[in-house]
């Protein structure tokens, strides 16, 4: 069905009957738009069996009424239709659409040859309602002449023919991981927790995932595992002679088809799980044949013993056909025993982390991630970074960073490499010497694809391309490390590019207590060819705390945005509309100062305030602000004032200025007197927040000290 | 007359206390540059709950690791 074009549905208050062959009713409506007409559905019901009725479209004269042939008609089975009073909204497709003009009256007629005074069909109608412009009508010699029924409106749809197309869209799924649990859903509304009961994660533990190949890939020191949203998965308890290989084709009796991706047991004659993704709409049912063709043409035959298991699965990532990691089975290598971060880079798995060898960042096969074999001599072998092959990386690998260009950033305890192409065939390492990383979530990119991180010094800007390295907070925030005090041991950093807003976040929270230092880094504000770069401090109530931050681009637009994990378990985003922090007051404020009210440290004054707010005026399109208080320091000395501001107690003035816009007779006269000025201005109520254009100030003339 | 604008540069704390840079300030907490879709300078947007479901039931543990995953389903 296309889309609906024009409609009436109200009152369903009684029934015109087609209990005659030449009786007719017609419904005249307005085109709103010209577009093709290709079906109507009518409010209809039946008394026994008035066999096929016809619905058609026809032109109407000048009274409105139908006139002519058929403009289009279609039929329907009268004897489906319900009985009684619960109508069905019946549709009929025209046999051939008719173009409809917009403006242009049409009249809808319905008719039944087969009908008779005890086989009928009943049009519901609205009893109540009179339009001129849309005549219902009456016909008992076969539509040769009309009378018209007033104060009635039958009701009617009509639809297009208009067909989109059907854009085929993958699934997206956003993964949180809390209380050694794993959540998952597209939407807010849809989270589910993934049963991870075969083999538990520990949060208490640091923990990694990232995303390939239609899985997530989590590295929980000696726990790895897998949660796949896209294979089947068949079990049978003897594979054979010949375990599949991977990318093989397996085939069910009855059709249905999978290319194998992952096999637990690679053991002839083994029970064994197979993951694959299933291409045929056919499924794999219990105690079905299986065949198929291992890499080296051999038959594979085995016979399962359970129906398909639709994603998503949970299970221990190893080498291929490996669940139990045997040290003896070398074909698709070992994976390091402990890694605590890893990521995707050049269709590698890269881990990291491993206490035994802390400098080494172990590579898995390219498109592979069950294979580690590192003796295979092909560019796509499995490779350990670190290791000689394409460098050294020679410091304590924290962060593995997959960058645009095919670039790999491995940050360490005190520096930075580079991996640029394929660490086996010609792949290079470029060393960035005195700025580490503080850790493995203390990064992100901005929408640039510049990398952004919380290094030794501050935070750092390594651009696209990695051709430089800035500090951009050292002008603003000399001291940030120091005040910050960030321990890797106590703290975790976290950073978010936040497309919406083009900035980051920036949080440096207390792994024990959620307790956090935040900042927004405004890219918008900032001007990086002058090394100006705008940070914003944020305050966070603890159990706000933010402990994970992901940029997720859902599908659905409403859902996009940057998604928080909070202390409490819960997700949480910035909304332009949310004036508290789910809740709990903001307190906000902006200083301003020290401002000299003279030349040379002169005392001078300021002697009346005004304040514009957001908003205009009541009313209007515009976010109106809420009030405003405004503080007022005066010292002598600017650095006195710095304090004054610090501390926030004893102001010299306090107002209160109400918005929004500019206040008729708002204008507060206050004076006060001193060499440097200080102000506030802010809010701290709960369900308010606000906005300001500007701060007005009248000083007056520099004149002698008052004591 | 003088007239102040909300510092769009954030907070700048390393300069001479009676030196502040232009469009800078010494302080300011929970502010942003762009409030309610225009450049004006204003309290920050709010936190609200993405899902009302909370990570790991009900008892209150943090949310230690976000991430996507795009897959083809079959047919």
């Amino acid at each position: 069905m296309g889309n609906l074009r024009e409609s009436y549905t109200g009152g369903y208050d009684n029934a015109s009957m087609i209990n005659a062959t030449a009786k007719r009713y017609a419904q005249v409506f307005v085109a709103t738009a010209s577009y093709p007409a290709a079906s109507v559905a009518l409010p209809l019901t039946r008394s026994n069996n008035p066999g096929t009725a016809t619905v058609a479209l026809f032109a109407v004269d000048g009274s409105k009424k139908p006139t002519g042939s058929a403009l289009a008609s279609g039929t329907t089975n009268g004897n489906t239709l319900p009985t009684g009073i619960d109508y069905e909204w019946r549709t009929v497709t025209f046999s051939a659409t008719t173009l409809l003009t917009s403006g242009t009256s049409y009249a809808i007629v319905l008719y039944d040859t087969s009908c008779d005074s005890s086989n009928a069909i009943s049009w519901w109608y609205d009893d109540t309602t009179t339009d001129a412009t849309r005549p219902k009508w009456i016909s008992t010699d076969g539509g040769a002449t009309w009378t018209q029924q007033t104060s009635i409106l039958a009701d009617y749809r009509v639809y297009d023919n208009f067909a989109p197309p059907a854009d085929r869209a993958t699934t997206k799924r956003l993964v949180a991981v809390a209380n050694s649990d794993v959540y998952y859903g597209p939407t807010p509304t849809t989270l589910v927790e993934l049963d991870t009961s075969s083999g538990v994660i520990d949060t208490a533990v640091q923990l990694s995932m990232f995303e390939a190949y239609g899985k997530i890939f989590f590295v929980n020191g000696s726990t790895k595992k897998v949660a796949d949203f896209q294979n089947t998965k068949i079990t049978t308890t003897n594979i054979g002679t010949n375990p599949p290989d991977r990318g093989n084709i397996l085939t069910e009796a009855d059709g249905a088809q999978m290319v194998v991706d992952y096999i637990t047991n690679d053991t002839a004659a083994a029970a064994c799980t197979i993951y694959g993704y299933r291409t045929t709409t056919a499924t794999f049912q219990n105690a079905h044949g299986v065949t198929g063709h291992d890499d080296d043409g051999n038959d594979i035959s085995f016979t399962t013993n359970a129906a398909e298991t639709a994603p998503p699965h949970w299970y221990t990532w190893t080498p291929y056909g490996n669940a139990a990691e045997s040290s003896a089975k070398t074909t698709y290598g070992t994976m390091p025993t402990k890694a605590y971060v890893g990521c995707l880079s050049g269709g590698r798995c890269i881990l990291s982390g491993n206490p035994d060898y802390p400098h080494q960042a172990p590579t898995s096969a390219a498109g592979n991630p069950w294979d580690w074999n590192i003796y295979r001599t092909t560019a796509d072998a499995a490779t350990v970074i670190g290791s000689g092959v394409a460098g050294q990386i020679g410091d304590v690998v924290r962060a593995v960073i997959p960058a645009r260009d095919g670039l790999l950033v491995i940050g360490c305890a005190s520096s930075m490499h580079i991996m640029t192409g394929n660490p086996v065939d010609g792949g290079q390492m470029v060393d960035i010497n005195g700025v580490g990383i503080f850790g493995f979530t203390s990064y992100c990119f901005d929408g640039d694809g510049n990398l952004f991180f919380w290094g030794t010094g501050g935070v750092y800007r390594l651009s696209k391309g990695a051709v430089q390295v800035d500090n951009v907070s050292v002008a603003s925030m000399p001291n940030l490390i120091a005040d910050t005090a960030a321990d890797p041991a106590t703290h975790r950093i976290t950073m978010g590019y936040d497309p919406a807003r083009i900035g980051i976040k920036i949080c440096v929270t207390l792994l024990a207590d959620g307790t956090s230092t935040d900042y927004w880094l405004d890219l918008q504000t900032s001007d990086p060819s002058k090394g100006l770069y705008a940070f914003f401090p944020d305050s966070h109530a603890a159990t706000h705390g933010i402990y994970s931050q992901f940029q997720y681009d859902a599908n659905d637009p409403t859902h996009k945005g940057l998604i928080l994990g909070c202390a409490d378990g819960y997700l949480r985003v910035h909304d332009d509309t949310e004036e508290n922090d789910d809740g709990t007051a903001i307190d906000s404020y902006v200083c301003f100062g020290p401002l000299p009210l003279a030349e040379d440290g002169r005392d001078g004054s300021l002697e009346a305030f005004d304040v514009i707010l957001a908003g205009g005026a009541s009313g209007g399109s515009e976010t109106d602000s809420n009030d405003v208080t405004l503080k007022v320091w005066t010292e002598d000395v600017a650095e006195t004032v710095i304090e004054d501001l610090e501390a926030g107690t004893s102001p010299k003035l306090v107002m209160t200025f109400t918005g929004p816009g500019r206040r008729h007779g708002g204008k507060k006269r206050r004076g006060v007197r001193g060499a440097y000025a200080g102000l506030k201005i802010g809010n701290d109520t709960v369900d308010q927040t606000f906005g300001f254009e500007k701060i007005l100030l009248d000083g007056g003339a520099p004149g002698r000290r008052l004591r | 007359m003088a007239a102040l604008v909300f510092p769009f540069r954030g907070l700048h704390i390393g300069s001479l206390p009676g030196d502040q840079p232009p469009q800078t300030s010494p302080k300011l907490l929970n502010c942003r540059a762009l409030w309610r879709g225009r450049f004006r300078g204003g309290q920050r947007p709010g936190l609200a709950k993405w899902s009302t479901t909370q990570i790991g039931g009900t008892a209150q543990q943090p949310i230690v690791a976000l991430c996507s995953v795009s897959a083809v389903e079959s047919p």
